[in-house]
């Protein structure tokens, strides 16, 4: 079991190596100024696309729904 | 599909006994088909409602995996295989957690999910977020690494600009531990309880009306919760 889950580890660490320092987006100009690390971005585009996917995926039912 | 409660009738010589008095206001409030239903109503079928369960479910692996963590200490999570493991299952079943539960917010904020006198409710959730984010930031400096450190001066700077450093003081590991592993769970599960009896008592949040159409809460079913 330990060894399956260290071999999946190192699967997914040779994908996204997160043992470095972290990658930040920088946008700004004279009046606005936005700073995120792209962790942090690609967790609220997530959670966003998966509220919108709940919103609109049809719900699997039981057979007996309209009883 | 309504199941009536069955239960003993009360002796009119103890109806004054507070035991008798608790019993019968929670059997009012909660009785067993309202706080444990076979059926919910038809609107509740849609994927936006699954995320409070999947948050409860989120914060059963964040609280048994702390356990775990608490009870083995720092050298084990530091240095063990499977110490690091489930270090990294409390960690991401945190991430979890918050992430269904701001999507389960989402959710309710647009079905304005207070409405029918569910308020309590709504601020229930409330307090629950905010004193989960405090548990989450006295985890970051309970994790007796140079990560906490540095976390732990930086907080320490926003605690005295604000006051707060009077009470607190992020430095101080074994008052961050103490409210991290005992004060902030008590608290937030108390809530988190409290939380879901508030729904049990006033049933999921109807969608809006279409046109005037009343959502039907009792003809139309689906089995589950």
């Amino acid at each position: 079991m330990v060894a399956l889950l260290s071999m999946w580890t190192q699967i997914l660490g040779a994908v996204v190596n997160l043992n470095t320092e972290g990658h930040y987006l920088h946008w700004n100009n004279s009046w606005f100024s936005f700073y995120i690390s792209y962790a942090n971005l690609i967790v609220i585009i997530l959670m966003i696309v998966v509220f919108i996917l709940a919103l609109v995926l049809p719900f699997p039912h039981s057979k007996d729904r309209d009883r | 599909m309504t199941a009536e409660a069955t239960t003993p009738p009360i002796d009119p010589a103890d109806a004054d006994q507070w035991s008798a008095k608790v019993r019968n206001a929670w059997l009012e409030n909660l009785p067993p088909e309202k706080l444990l239903p076979d059926r919910q109503p038809a609107y509740v079928a849609s994927w936006i409602y699954v995320f409070g369960v999947a948050t409860l479910s989120a914060l059963g692996v964040v609280i048994l995996t702390g356990l775990t963590l608490s009870l083995a200490g720092p050298a084990w999570w530091h240095e063990s295989s499977i110490g690091h493991f489930v270090n990294s299952v409390h960690l991401w079943s945190v991430e979890l957690f918050f992430f269904t539960m701001v999507v389960h917010l989402w959710g309710k904020f647009f079905m304005a999910a207070w409405r029918g006198k569910r308020a309590l409710t709504w601020m229930t959730g409330c307090v629950c977020f905010f004193a989960s984010i405090v548990a989450g930031f006295t985890g970051y400096v309970s994790q007796s690494n140079f990560d906490a450190q540095w976390i732990s001066t930086q907080a320490k700077d926003g605690f005295n600009s604000s006051g707060l450093g009077a009470f607190f003081n992020a430095l101080n590991y074994g008052q961050m531990l103490t409210l991290h592993i005992t004060v902030l769970p008590i608290a937030v599960g108390i809530v988190v309880l409290l939380h879901v009896l508030l729904v049990r008592k006033k049933g999921v949040v109807p969608p809006f009306a279409v046109a005037g159409e009343t959502p039907d809460e009792t003809t139309t079913e689906v089995a589950g919760a």
